[in-house]
């Protein structure tokens, strides 16, 4: 059982909330070597463009830095970061046991003498859309990817820099922390197990052409609703409506945009039901003259979420309606939005006016895409399912997954897939001593 | 609170499933097909409910329901269903299932149930064609005659025309009135005055001749016009040309025989009109159908029982003996020819006729229009305010 920290490493791929609380996890139960690949310039993933968590309303930042905090404190090194990279191949090594994986590091062009002190970005001419924002406002080229990055240094956009016909930022930093001249570096690690913690992106909806994302401005995704409501968000937390930037009070949110269709995503993205919920009862509290309505086939908030819903229930001015919108159309003058649908409970079709439309996209498993850009040797076996999500648990091959790479889950329970994980990295290594 | 019974009736389940291919148990009941509907309305939006009630197989609301006459198959259901259950294709269903429940002989049941018994159908009424033919005429002309003399245009009127005329009268007019039954008179909540019968007797007369309600299914906002030279009534012109010209020959057939028998290559009007222009329409028009139906590139044509099939062909093939026929007459051919291609053209046309106008796919030509006027009768009556609660 006692090896040393290096003999038995493990590979995390992604620096999500899995990602992180698996390598945690382990880290803290045994004296392990844990690297996480990261594509991003920062660890942290999804949950950090959230405003608030469901269902204690609470915001991602207290559990994120408690993380960071455990991060800061494990034993020497344990844990080490590689972001902005990517795996580019997996090979079974050749005596045996375990992986050797390939991984590309973007070039690091900030380093850690880096104290964001932001004499760079006010020297930086050129812009960019800030994607941590969902492109609803633009930073300049050189950033600080969000507010609490970590590794907390800003970032270059390899896009939109003009490098060496530019260098503002270089002259202007006073750490020499900027070297526009950074090269990209590819290496190998060898590991014993890999953990796949590559989680989701929203799914494209504007793909769902009936509901008119991306052609009227006003329709935005639930996602795009949290950074609205975040007060790091590009309206600092109010609310506005992206056509004019007015308040708004009548607001629709549209259920399963993309999920439980089989056109789409024929799976329940689970987390839909109780984000819509949140986002109305937060949009009630920021603006209590505000009246939500929630267009649903069904409702899913099982166990203790059901006392969520009666929350939002019983406050009178969320309104439920029993089917989802067949199609959007805007008024161009006003740029409110009319939707096409029938109220099953009465039976009646109706248009109903509104300001803004929330879509609840789906969750779409990052990994379907990644997976094709991975080599991967023959005798490495990764399973998906044929709506992407990793459905075996290699647990002879020391293969597993945390999150929702695996299937559909908020982060309470994308915490319980770590754990599992990371109990799962530790029988493996258990049995394999014996 | 009220207890509710609700009837199944899984052998009513089975049934619509068999008549067409809707996947209608997989229906979660969204709501987007009655939301994206351009046919259906605020007060009576459709498929969705059309969707629940076929799954539970709830006979009573089904057989009340004039909504699946009202669909016209536009498609936009089917293409948004999110679980691809085609409630477009559960309408047509329904629409075979509603010829069946119309019908009280339940030959029409067993046509939509097998392909066979519609063969079988189809042979009997071939053979008493035959029969007929065979005592009225003989099986070869006598030498000298000209057609006329051989097969008198009075005798066929009077031994096949009119009792078939008669025969498809009788039928239609019972089976119309059981509609009538099922859907107006079996809605308590609904008392239609005696007036309104004949102030919306246009609506019944203009469906008929124009089936407006194809028009609707592109609600796009460009002008008619401009749909026009898109090609988007392209279906329901062709549609409307086919039913026009069947509708002139039928009136033809059963009223001016002589005309057809006439053999004169430089015609009157009249026959230039009915003879010439209804052949075009019978035979492009179950032309641009069949090769719909094979490309299978629009919603309402990508799936085709055996009794549309056998109704498209029979009505080509009717056309096109017809058409030989007229060109064996005017060109003059030998009277024994002559003879001969008039009973294969009687061996097809009229068991089409009989079999396929009261019983099978050819009845919804009186069932469309008759339906869009008793929904107009029930709508007009509620807004008059003669909503009432108990009968």
């Amino acid at each position: 059982m006692s090896k040393s920290n290096n003999e038995n490493p493990v590979l995390i791929i992604g620096g999500g909330h899995s990602g992180v609380s698996t390598a945690l996890e382990i880290t803290e139960a045994a004296n392990k070597k844990v690297y996480i690949v990261e594509k991003k310039h920062y660890i942290g993933g999804r949950v950090l463009q959230m405003y608030k968590y469901f269902p204690k309303l609470c915001p991602p930042f207290c559990g994120f830095e408690i993380n960071v905090k455990r991060i800061k404190s494990s034993i020497s090194d344990n844990i080490e970061f590689f972001v902005s990279s990517v795996v580019e191949e997996i090979n079974k090594e050749k005596n045996g046991n375990g992986y050797t994986v390939k991984i590309r590091q973007k070039p690091q062009y900030i380093n850690d003498n880096c104290t964001i002190c932001g004499e760079c970005v006010a020297a930086c001419p050129e812009s960019r859309p800030n994607d941590f924002n969902y492109d609803m406002d633009m930073t300049k080229a050189i950033y600080l990817p969000n507010i609490s990055a970590f590794p907390s240094k800003y970032a270059v956009d390899d896009e939109y820099c003009k490098f060496s016909s530019c260098k503002k930022c270089e002259e202007a930093c006073k750490y020499s922390a900027i070297d526009l001249n950074a090269k990209e570096n590819t290496f190998e690690i060898n590991v014993s197990n890999i953990i796949f913690a590559t989680g989701w992106k929203p799914y494209s909806v504007e793909k769902l052409k009936n509901l008119g994302f991306g052609k009227f401005k006003n329709v935005i995704t639930n996602v795009m609703m949290e950074r609205l409501a975040a007060d790091s968000g590009p309206t600092k937390g109010k609310i506005l409506r992206p056509s004019d930037n007015k308040n708004v009070n009548n607001v629709v949110f549209i259920q399963c945009a993309g999920s439980r269709n089989e056109k789409h995503l024929p799976y329940c993205s689970a987390v839909c039901c109780m984000a819509s919920l949140k986002q109305a009862l937060y949009l009630r509290d920021k603006n209590p003259s505000s009246s939500p309505t929630i267009f649903y086939i069904d409702l899913r908030t099982p166990g203790r979420y059901e006392k969520f819903l009666n929350k939002a229930v019983c406050d009178e001015n969320i309104k439920f309606n029993k089917g989802v919108v067949g199609k959007i159309s805007e008024d161009h003058a006003s740029g409110d939005l009319i939707l096409d649908v029938e109220d099953i409970l009465s039976g009646k079709k109706i248009k109903f006016k509104t300001e803004m439309v929330v879509l609840a996209a789906g969750m779409y498993p990052n990994i379907k895409d990644d997976l094709s850009e991975i080599k991967i040797g023959d005798d490495v076996k990764i399973d998906l399912d044929e709506n992407g999500f990793i459905f075996n648990e290699n647990f002879a091959g020391g293969i597993f997954s945390a999150g929702v790479a695996k299937f559909p889950l908020d982060v309470y329970m994308s915490g319980q897939s770590a754990t599992s994980a990371a109990l799962s990295v530790l029988q493996y290594d258990h049995n394999i001593d014996k | 609170m009220e207890n509710i019974i609700i009837k199944t009736d899984n052998s009513l389940v089975s049934y619509i499933k068999n008549v067409g291919e809707s996947n209608f148990k997989k229906c979660f009941q969204c709501g987007t097909c009655s939301a994206v509907c351009p046919l259906s309305t605020e007060d009576n939006p459709f498929p969705r409910k059309e969707m629940i009630w076929a799954g539970w197989g709830l006979k009573e609301k089904l057989t009340s329901d004039l909504d699946p006459w009202l669909c016209y198959y536009c498609g936009e259901c089917s293409k948004n269903c999110p679980r691809n259950a085609e409630p477009g294709e559960l309408m047509m269903s329904l629409r075979r299932f509603l010829v069946g429940a119309y019908d009280w002989t339940g030959i029409s049941r067993l046509l939509y149930g097998s392909k066979y018994a519609e063969y079988i159908a189809l042979f009997i009424v071939a053979l008493i064609v035959f029969i007929e033919w065979a005592i009225l005429f003989g099986l070869s002309p006598a030498a000298g005659l000209t057609i006329n003399q051989a097969v008198s245009p009075d005798k066929v009127d009077y031994f096949f025309d009119w009792p078939m005329t008669v025969f498809l009268g009788a039928m239609l007019t019972s089976f119309i009135y059981n509609m009538y039954r099922k859907t107006v008179l079996s809605d308590s909540s609904v008392k239609i005055p005696f007036k309104l019968y004949f102030t919306e007797g246009w609506s019944l007369m203009f469906n008929f001749f124009t089936q407006y309600r194809y028009a609707k299914c592109d609600d796009g906002e460009e002008s008619f016009f401009k749909k026009l030279a898109d090609g988007k009534y392209n279906f329901w012109l062709t549609h409307l040309f086919l039913m026009i010209s069947y509708v002139a020959l039928f009136i033809g057939i059963v009223f001016f025989l002589n005309w057809f028998q006439e053999e004169n290559s430089f015609p009157f009007l009249h026959i230039i009109l009915f003879d010439y222009f209804a052949s075009i329409g019978l035979i492009f028009g179950t032309v641009y159908f069949v090769i719909k139906r094979f490309t299978k590139k629009i919603e309402r044509s990508k799936f085709s029982h055996h009794t549309d099939w056998m109704f498209i062909i029979l009505l080509f093939l009717t056309a096109l003996t017809g058409i030989i026929l007229r060109a064996v007459i005017v060109y003059k051919f030998p009277t024994a020819l002559i003879f001969y291609v008039y009973l294969v053209h009687l061996l097809i046309l009229l068991p089409m006729l009989v079999i396929e106008v009261p019983f099978s796919k050819w009845s919804h030509l009186a069932y469309r229009p008759v339906a869009v006027y008793f929904a107009n009768l029930k709508e007009k009556a509620k807004n008059l305010g003669n909503v009432e609660t108990t009968d």
